[in-house]
Parts: C-alpha cells; structure tokens; sequence
C-alpha cells in the first residue's frame, strides 16, 4: 500500500492550485444566482482547444449544462478578473482559465459529474464548497 | 572651441559625475526588508531594517543595546508586525492590527516580546507600558552563525509556525498559531455511524499488486481518524477532516500529532449511506477522477 505517488501528482497540482487560489485574495463569496437565458454558446471549443485534447470532453460538459454551471463561484481567484461572474465564465472566450486553472478544471468535472448524477445546484454548490471552498 | 568654453563642459560633466546617485537608491547599513507568510488564510508580514555584524560584537550593533532594556529586533524605524487576523504567539493571543515590535534583552533566561499598537517609532524610542501592548515570553536559543539579522519562518504546519528572529548566533523564537479554517474535531455522535472496517479497493493498483487492503476508521481525541491496513507510509493515521456533509478530507500528522498538512482539494472522501449508515465511500482528486473504493465489512 502506498499513495505516494498519487500524492506527489495532487502535490505537484497542489501548488498550482494553491498559488492560483490566493491569485488574488478574496475570492470567496456567494454562489452567483444562474442569469436567464444563459447558453454555453461561448464555452471554447474545437480548434480552440487543439493544445489540450484532454479538456474536450470536459468543455463539452459545461457547454450542455449552463444553467448549472453559472451558478457556482470558482475559488481559483477568476472571480476577481473582469468580466467573471460564475464559474461557466472560465470557460468561455479565447483565453478561457479552465484551458490551464486546475482549480477551475477541477470544479468543473466536479459539476459535470454531479449534474450528470442527478445533483441539484443546490447539492453541487454544497460538494464544490467542501472540495474547493 | 575656446578654452573658456571647454572648461565649463568639463565642470559641467564633473559635476554630473560626481553627483549623489538617487537618495532610494542610496546602500545603506541596515537594508529593508520583508517576511511575509500565509497560514491558512493568515497573513503574517514582518518589516525591518536588517543590521549585519560585520564583525561586531556588541548586540544588534550598536553600543546603545544593552542587555535588560528594550530595543526593536532591526535597525532604523522599529521592527513592524502585520496581522490581518488573530494569531497567537507563544500561547498568547494577538489581535490582528499592526504593531512596533520590541524585545526585552536578557543575558540569561527568555526575552520579553513586546507589540506595541504605536507601528511608527524610531528605534531609539522604545515605547512607555501601556495597556495595548502584548507582552509575550520568548525562550532564546544558540544557532548556527547568521551575519544579517532575519526574520523566517523556518518551520510551519497546517496551522501554525514558528516565527523565529536571529542576530549572530542568537535566535529568538515565537509559535505562531492560526485560526484554522477547518475544525479537525467532531463531535462523538456525529463521528461514530462511520466508525468500522472497510475493505478499500485501489482502482489502478501499483503493478504486482491486488490494490486491495483494510481501511479502518475510529474515533480517538475527539477526532474521526483513519489509517489504511497494511498501513500507508505517507499518511499513516490521519484525521478525517468533515468539510460537507459526509465530505472529509485527510489532516497529515506530524510526528508531534500536530496536523501538518490539509489534503484539500488534492484528496476527497466521499461517504455513501445506507438506511442512515455510511456504508460506502469513494476516493477522489482533484481533478475528480476516481481512485479508489471503500465498502464497509461486518
């Protein structure tokens, strides 16, 4: 038995995510209320994501859930860069966070998962707080 | 050129030349400088002018320190402590605010640390008593030579450090304890339904082995603890941190049993019940990937 290894890869992203999380202080904060109407129109795609294949499937599922997605804070610091309102937000636009916040991607597949399980927005945010709040 | 006219050139370019460079570039005996330290959430911020030896004895430098009076570890305007949040300091609470720092000097036996609210004094004017202050008993010890004076922070844990001060081979030391923003205890009742054995299944297993093995949970020091069997030899027995609703997250101890490292967000259990009972639970990263199971045996 022996989890070093899993831990020196969490450790490794650890300090990514650590650093990122107090980029900048004051993050945390309600979960924003999901804005009417919204789409996941300008959630990045294709092309756009050649360099990280990996995130494909990831962006995917926050484009087919928006309404969801646009109701949780993401604890990476975005939340302080204009523009942000929710944690869809690091997803959209040409310079999307999520291509390289593992706070952000983290979240994200957290929310994918647990709205593909059945979760209420109201459970997600409660399981995002726990993980990343 | 006429000679009257060369000569002003010349004098003009002397002049420029030897002219003082910009006063904040200026070297100076005691440069400034800064510690600055995070613990969960706490910002500890140390500002100093930092005095070297150079060879001499005497303490801190100068001939107007002397032992049983008051002086600031530095140099210049006083040694300056920013807290954005209460800390306490060798057992002894300290309420976030900046503050002058000050130390009784003793040849024999601790310092006394003092915080004075008043941040802004020069250093030959060590402040009066007053009821703001915080007076904190400071042991001191021998270390290997330093020639600056240095604040550092040289050992730190989930929720705490120790914030240490040194001249010459003279170091001071303080133990900085935060408020931690996760509780590591739990409550007996709210602990016990997880108590029990689980038989935890990896779920990509090191090669040549079955990935298999005991996972025990149970309640000690007001604390829900875990450790796995054959037992892990990072983690050892760790703390199961609630941080949600059947949410924990592991609290790494050190070898004092002080929590020395929060796995959160890098490692999640998440427990499943049954009829009201924890039965299952589920091992994940932060990047939610799945890594393992737990089921609960009789």
């Amino acid at each position: 038995m022996n989890r070093r290894s899993f831990l020196a890869v969490a450790g490794f992203v650890s300090a990514d995510a650590v650093f990122a999380r107090r980029r900048p202080v004051g993050s945390t904060g309600a979960h924003p209320t999901p804005r009417k109407g919204i789409t996941g129109a300008k959630v990045l795609m294709g092309a756009k994501l050649a360099k990280w294949p990996d995130l494909l499937k990831l962006f995917d599922g926050i484009r087919t859930i928006p309404e969801t997605a646009d109701g949780i804070r993401c604890s990476c610091g975005c939340a302080e860069l204009p523009g942000y309102y929710s944690l869809l937000s690091c997803f959209e636009g040409d310079d999307a966070m999520a291509m390289i916040c593992p706070i952000c991607q983290g979240a994200g597949k957290l929310t994918v998962r647990l709205h593909g399980e059945g979760r209420s927005l109201a459970e997600i945010r409660i399981a995002v707080d726990a993980q990343f709040g | 050129m006429p000679r009257c006219f060369r000569s002003a050139v010349l004098t003009a370019l002397s002049v420029l030349l030897l002219a003082p460079v910009d006063g904040a570039a200026q070297i100076r005996a005691s440069e400034l400088g800064t510690l600055t330290q995070m613990i969960d959430g706490t910002k500890i911020s140390v500002t100093y002018s930092r005095p070297r030896t150079r060879g001499r004895k005497v303490l801190f430098g100068t001939s107007a320190a002397h032992w049983g009076e008051v002086w600031t570890p530095g140099a210049n305007f006083a040694t300056v402590l920013e807290l954005n949040k209460e800390v306490t300091l060798n057992g002894i609470p300290v309420p976030k605010g900046k503050y002058s720092v000050w130390m009784v000097l003793r040849e024999q036996g601790d310092w006394t640390t003092i915080l004075d609210p008043n941040w802004r004094i020069y250093h030959m004017n060590p402040p009066d008593s007053n009821a703001g202050q915080v007076r904190v008993r400071t042991p001191v010890t021998e270390a290997p030579f330093v020639d600056v004076l240095t604040w550092s922070m040289p050992e730190l844990s989930a929720n705490g450090g120790t914030l240490a001060m040194q001249w010459g081979t003279t170091r001071a030391t303080l133990k900085v304890t935060v408020q931690p923003t996760l509780e590591s205890t739990l409550p007996e009742a709210d602990a016990r339904p997880y108590v029990g054995r689980y038989e935890y299944r990896e779920l990509k297993p090191a090669p040549g082995t079955s990935g298999l093995s005991a996972f025990i949970v149970f309640y000690d020091n007001r604390t829900l603890k875990a450790r796995w069997e054959p037992n892990d030899a990072y983690m050892q027995t760790f703390a199961l941190i609630r941080v949600g609703p059947d949410i924990f997250t592991p609290g790494i101890y050190d070898k004092t049993g002080v929590i020395y490292e929060v796995l959160r967000p890098d490692m999640m259990f998440t427990f499943r019940r049954e009829t009201g009972k924890p039965v299952t639970f589920s091992v994940r990263g932060l990047d939610d990937e799945l890594e393992g199971t737990g089921t609960r045996k009789p």
